[in-house]
Parts: structure tokens; sequence; C-alpha cells
């Protein structure tokens, strides 16, 4: 895949969700940074002026009728970088809180791991992460990094980074399964069940991301125990993927991909 | 069939107990405590003579325990009430000459057993008819109802025998009441009312997980119709920027060209 590296067709998927005051930002941060990367923005049912904002930078939007939630924001990203024939995706939340200064770091370690690694994942936790991560956070993820950890026999530091970029097999795995709320964590799951790799690299972040969370203490409960309780049913999951499960492939809404490519998925997956 | 049982053993008793040597002893002092303290000071296989009027039966345990005998001055003058259940009377040890005296009601001590007594008088006639007419208005008005939302197409037919099923059991139940006792005698529970509450707990408790299913799934398939919704809102907006028409200040990214190539046609499915 190194090999062909002009010819990767690159995508940013940025959701957002009332992020008008961010996201024309966000957008012309990854422009500068990495301009070889095409920009999707999920506007998640916003009820501002997000779409056209990112309209207004040149950003494809898709615009959700109503608010799915980060998973079904992703999910819309991964299919239409699947339909659009992407060979690599991104996550970038709207918020600002990745650096798109990374995207070069992060993709030239998707290349250079070649087979090495499905996703890289940015961490804030190998390093100095770059803002304050408030202790209950930092204890939530370090609580999903053991397991997770323990589960791929890899050694894991950030679980909830949604700081990721993954090639083909991952944008075609997630495009037709994410997980609902809370994704990453699951998300990862869904990754080695279907034996793809993870990698982490060293990235900081901001803290812009934090200050709108919509993480508070209830809701932080709600998270691990659902995240935890996903992981614990995953396990007992072969395949995880719904869609796969029920057979709609039309679930995607497009023409099927390459079948033989499709085919060399799902043999790998089993 | 207990009562039957109980006569028995009292006869059998009565045979053995005759011949052996038994002293008597009277009940003396008030009513309250005059036949405790009768039991107490009683040996084992006496018989204690109960005078007129009606005599608080305490020290249920030390009656049974002693196998004694209770006799009266005749069933219209002489009245024991037992304090607490009275099971004491039912003991196959002690024998109650009811020739000669009556047994009062059990004095309640607390109201659970007023209700397993209640539910043990109440096996017999099952619920008062009064019951029975409202829960069979009850369950027809549901029944009904249920018809009527079908007909009016506002509930999908598979839920609508799913009620009208609960209905009818409902209904069955409330006329069949001797279809309720046996049910409750099957799950071990006294009172055929709870029977019917726990069943109708269960019953609801499965509708509802399946109602989560339910809307699970199609919470699934609002988000995938969402999604769909939302790809083609992009691509109608794509294709009419392409043909320069922007009505929506949608402005056409650099890459266009190549990606106007590659854009499957829309397929109608």
């Amino acid at each position: 895949m190194a090999s062909e590296s002009p010819q990767l067709r690159k995508l940013a998927i940025v959701p957002a969700f009332n992020e008008s005051g961010m996201v024309a930002r966000v957008i012309r941060d990854i422009r500068r940074a990495a301009p070889g990367f095409d920009i999707v923005v999920i506007d998640d049912g916003s009820t501002d002026t997000t779409a056209a904002h990112a309209e207004s930078q040149g950003a494809v939007v898709i615009r959700h009728p109503f608010n799915l939630g980060i998973g079904g924001a992703m999910q819309s990203g991964y299919k239409y970088a699947l339909r659009h024939g992407y060979d690599v995706a991104v996550q970038i939340d709207g918020d600002g809180q990745h650096k798109p200064e990374y995207l070069p770091e992060l993709l030239a370690a998707l290349q250079t791991e070649g087979d090495e690694a499905d996703m890289v994942t940015g961490s804030r936790f190998l390093g100095e992460p770059g803002y304050k991560v408030p202790l209950g956070r930092r204890a939530g993820n370090l609580i999903f990094a053991v397991v997770m950890s323990a589960i791929t026999r890899r050694r894991i530091t950030d679980p909830t980074s949604g700081f990721r970029m993954t090639n083909r097999r991952g944008i075609e795995l997630f495009a037709r399964d994410y997980p609902h709320d809370y994704p990453e964590v699951e998300a990862i799951l869904m990754l080695h069940a279907h034996r793809l790799r993870l990698h982490e690299i060293h990235v900081s972040m901001n803290a812009r991301g934090y200050g709108k969370s919509s993480i508070d203490y209830p809701r932080s409960a709600y998270y691990m125990v659902k995240v935890l309780l996903a992981i614990f049913i995953g396990l007992f999951r072969r395949r995880p993927t719904a869609v796969e499960a029920s057979g709609k492939d039309e679930i995607l809404g497009g023409p099927p991909m390459d079948t033989g490519e499709l085919q060399a998925i799902t043999d790998g997956k089993r | 069939m207990r009562r039957l049982a109980g006569a028995a053993s009292m006869l059998v008793l009565l045979i053995f107990a005759a011949p052996a040597p038994a002293a008597t002893v009277k009940v003396a002092g008030d009513q309250i405590n005059g036949l405790g303290n009768a039991i107490l000071a009683a040996e084992s296989g006496d018989t204690i003579l109960i005078p007129n009027g009606n005599y608080l039966l305490t020290q249920g345990d030390v009656l049974k325990e002693k196998d004694l005998t209770l006799r009266g001055a005749g069933t219209d003058l002489t009245t024991i009430t037992p304090s607490g259940g009275g099971d004491a009377l039912e003991d196959p040890g002690v024998t109650v000459d009811t020739t000669s005296l009556t047994v009062g009601p059990a004095q309640k001590d607390s109201e659970e057993e007023a209700a397993a007594d209640a539910a043990e008088s109440d096996e017999s006639d099952g619920i008062e008819a009064q019951a029975q007419i409202i829960a069979l208005v009850v369950t027809f008005a549901i029944f009904m109802f249920v018809l009527d939302l079908v007909r009016r197409r506002r509930l999908a037919e598979r839920y609508a025998i799913l009620w009208m099923t609960a209905a009818l059991a409902l209904l069955v139940l409330s006329i069949w009441t001797g279809g309720l006792d046996a049910l409750a005698d099957l799950m071990g529970i006294q009172e055929p009312a709870n029977a019917i509450f726990i069943i109708a707990f269960a019953v609801g408790f499965l509708l509802l997980l399946n109602f989560s299913a339910v809307s699970s799934r199609l919470g699934e398939e609002t988000k995938v119709l969402a999604q769909e919704v939302a790809r083609l809102d992009q691509e109608l907006r794509h294709e009419r920027s392409l043909r320069g028409g922007e009505p929506n200040g949608f402005s056409g990214r650099a890459a266009d060209p190549e990606q106007a190539q590659d854009k499957p046609p829309v397929r109608a499915e």
C-alpha cells in the first residue's frame, strides 16, 4: 500500500453537532495541515448553522435529518468513504479537540506499519496529553485501557480516543456496523474481533473538546457500565456485525463494492 | 380433607387415650387467663373442664405438647376463643370435645394470619361475584378497545393478537374461578388474586421486553434511514451544483470532477 501512496484517496470525517463556531476552523486547519485529504462533515442534526459554515469552506456536508449520536455520524462518514472508494479515512472531531497537524504522522504510521496496522489511533497517554485530562476521565480511560489491552493482547493506552485513522478494511467494517453511542472502545473490540490490527502513536490534544463534552458524572457512570457491558457481550459474539448477520448488504444503500474485494474481507474475518 | 383427617386422628386418639388414667383439671379464674393457667397446670393427657363463659385459649404450644382434652359445659354455654391461629386445636394430640363447647372465631393477632385465614375461607367460593362482574366488564372493554384500534389501523394485527390473547386469558380466569384456584394451587400461592398479579406481572414484563427489542430494531432501522436520507440529500445537492445551479449555496470541491466520474447512479431499489 505504501508504494501507491500518491494515488491514495484520503478522507477526513468530521462529525459535528452544533459546532458552528468551530467547524470552519477545523476544516481550514485540516486543509492547511493535510491538503491531500478530502473532507466530509457529518452534520448530525445540528440546529445551528454548522452545515452552512462547513459548506462555505467547501467541505462535503452530509446532513442528518435528526441527531443520531456520534456512532451514527461516524458510520455515515465511513459509508461515504466506502461508496466513494477512499483508501484511508480519519476521524477528526468537529469541536477542535483533535489537531490536524498529526494527520501526516498518523498516515505515515498507517503506511509504514503496512500489514501491521489497519487502524492508527492518536493516543494522549503515550506522552504528554497536551491538556489537563480530568482525573475521572483518566481513571475511566485507564480501566478501558487495561481491559482492552488484555483482550487484544496489545498495548492500548487510549481506547477512548476518537482521533483514529483506518485503511480500507476498517472503512468497510465500520460502514457495515458501528457501535451506537460512546463507540470508540467498542470499535476497537470490533476491529479485534475481525482480526484487524491497531497501532497507537502519541498525539497531544486540545482541551476544547472536553469543555463541551457530553460526558458529565451520571453519564460517565452510564458510559462505564454501557461500554463494559458491550465489551463483555462482544466477547461472546463471534461476528459482531448485526448487518452482516442479517445479510443486508443493501444497507449501505448503494451498489455493492467489488465482490472479490468483499469476499477477501469476509474470508479474512473468519 | 384436612378436617376429615383431623376427625379421624381424633377418633384414633380417643380410642387410645381412653384407657389411660387421666386427671381432670377445672378451669378457675377469669376468662382471659383461666384457661391458659389450667393448661399450664395440667399434666399430660389430662382433661380440662371449662365452665360457662367465653374463655380465651392461650398457651397453644403447651396444649399441643401435653395432648390435653378440652371439655365444656355445653355447646351453648362454653365458648373458647383461640388467640392467634388456633392451630393447637387441630393438633392430632389435642382433643376438643365439640359436643360440650363451641370454638369461637380466632382472635387475630396479625394481619398476615387474618389474610391467610381469609384465603382459606375464600378457597371454596373463589372471587366474589361483584369482582367477577367488574373483571368481566373490564376485560371485555379491553377486548373491544383493541379491536377498535385494529379497525382504525392504529394497531398492527400482530400486537392486537398479543393483547387480545392477554385479555382473553383474563376473561377466562375471571369467569372460570376454579381455574384460577387451580392455577394458584399449582403455583403454591394461597391467595388466587396473588396468582393473577404474578401472572400479569410476568406477562407484562415479557411484553415490555419484547417492545424493548422491537424499539431497538426500529432505532437501528431509523438510523439507517436517516443516514440514507442524508446521503441522498448530499448527492442531490452535489448533482445540482455540478449543473451550475447552486440553490443552497453549496460550493463544489476541488476534487469534484474526479468524484463525479465514479459516483454511482442512485439505484431505485
